[in-house]
């Protein structure tokens, strides 16, 4: 589906070219982990070379030299919400059709686990200067603003991308800093929306549901961009004019008037 | 070879090669048992986050970094690059 062929593909495809075929799975890398916080993995997010028996259970793996296989417990969080494999292949199906190009194609699923194409690329949470950081560490911070900038290009992109899942008439029901990627190559970044089992048609939906949905799907993009514009000032966005509109409702009122103050209007001169 | 021990945010450990070809990773020596990877605090505390994050923006996939422990890596420039970019994740503790 996504034509872009990056170094970091480049260079899974290689690993994967070496893999002896044998009947299971072979896996060259581990993206993600949900993990409890007594330490036990949940849910396994990894880059796979298909065996035999996946490629003979799942036909359409063998478009691909290596694909994404998520393998959950019934102590994963989508599972207790009902969102089961099963449900994620059925949505994401969904999802593709109104956003072609943008979403990874889905492969496969059993009980335990669900497969999609591998977007070579890195979720915001692993973009995010501010992740993982609390909001006053993060205002802290002491960022590369010409990263800050293009990071927040990619945030802006997701957020026209979700804008558009909006007006087909669905939301993504989960927008978490690590359910949006960004696919970059040397002259492309292109936007990738992922986790979509919480996906919902907003017709189903009241006026007021349909209103907070969409609300819900901006939240954490919305806090970031608004950081954002406290290091860089104010940007020329009507996502970010919006973010810096809410940000009384995003953040806790000692943080938000902090932010209010955008001092970043001051770093304008270290970008040019 | 032998190799040299890191101080990254004021843990002890050694740098590898990242399971993604291209990629390198500090892991603490703590969370090493027997050639083996404590998976779980690597994520816990932090360190598959902050190792993705120290990589260049289109190196690694998804939202964490794991080590291939059988590769240890000797380059002390990009090591010290990467340890360096980890520490500037962390304000609280850079400012400590």
């Amino acid at each position: 589906m996504n034509s872009l062929r990056n170094k970091t593909y480049v260079a899974l495809a290689e690993k994967a070219s070496k893999i002896k075929p044998q009947e299971g799975d072979q896996v060259i890398a581990t993206v993600y982990q949900d993990v409890t916080t007594s330490g036990r993995v949940i849910t396994r997010g990894e880059i796979v070379v298909p065996g035999g028996n996946t490629l003979q259970a799942y036909p359409s793996t063998k478009d691909f030299p290596f694909h994404f296989r998520k393998t959950f417990t019934p102590e994963s969080g989508p599972i207790k919400r009902e969102e089961t494999p099963a449900v994620e292949f059925s949505k994401t199906s969904v999802i593709q059709r109104l956003l072609p190009g943008k979403i990874p194609t889905p492969l496969g699923f059993d009980t335990w686990t669900y497969r999609s194409e591998a977007i070579c690329g890195r979720t915001l949470q692993a973009l995010s200067p501010f992740s993982n950081l609390s909001y006053e560490d993060s205002l802290h911070l002491k960022p590369n603003l010409v990263q800050l900038k293009s990071y927040a290009q990619i945030a802006l992109i997701i957020c026209e991308t979700l804008e558009e899942l909006h007006s087909k008439g669905h939301c993504h029901g989960d927008l978490t800093l690590h359910n949006a990627m960004c696919l970059s190559g040397e002259r492309q970044k292109l936007p990738i929306l992922i986790d979509l089992a919480g996906s919902a048609n907003l017709n189903a939906l009241s006026e007021s549901q349909q209103a907070s949905a969409k609300d819900d799907d901006f939240q954490e993009l919305y806090r970031d961009l608004a950081l954002v514009q406290y290091f860089l000032g104010e940007m020329d966005n009507p996502h970010s004019r919006k973010s810096l509109a809410l940000v009384n409702d995003l953040f806790p009122s000692e943080i938000a008037c902090i932010i209010n103050r955008l001092p970043g209007n001051q770093n304008e001169s270290e970008l040019s | 070879m032998k190799i040299k021990m890191f101080t990254v945010l004021e843990v002890v450990g050694q740098f590898y090669e990242g399971d993604v070809p291209g990629t390198v990773c500090f892991v603490p020596n703590n969370l090493i048992r027997g050639n083996k990877l404590d998976e779980g605090p690597y994520v816990l505390e932090g360190w598959a986050s902050l190792n993705i994050k120290a990589q260049p923006e289109d190196m690694g996939i998804g939202s964490h970094l794991f080590p291939d422990l059988q590769k240890p890596y000797a380059n002390q420039s990009v090591c010290a690059k990467i340890a360096e970019r980890i520490a500037n994740q962390r304000p609280q503790l850079v400012k400590a």
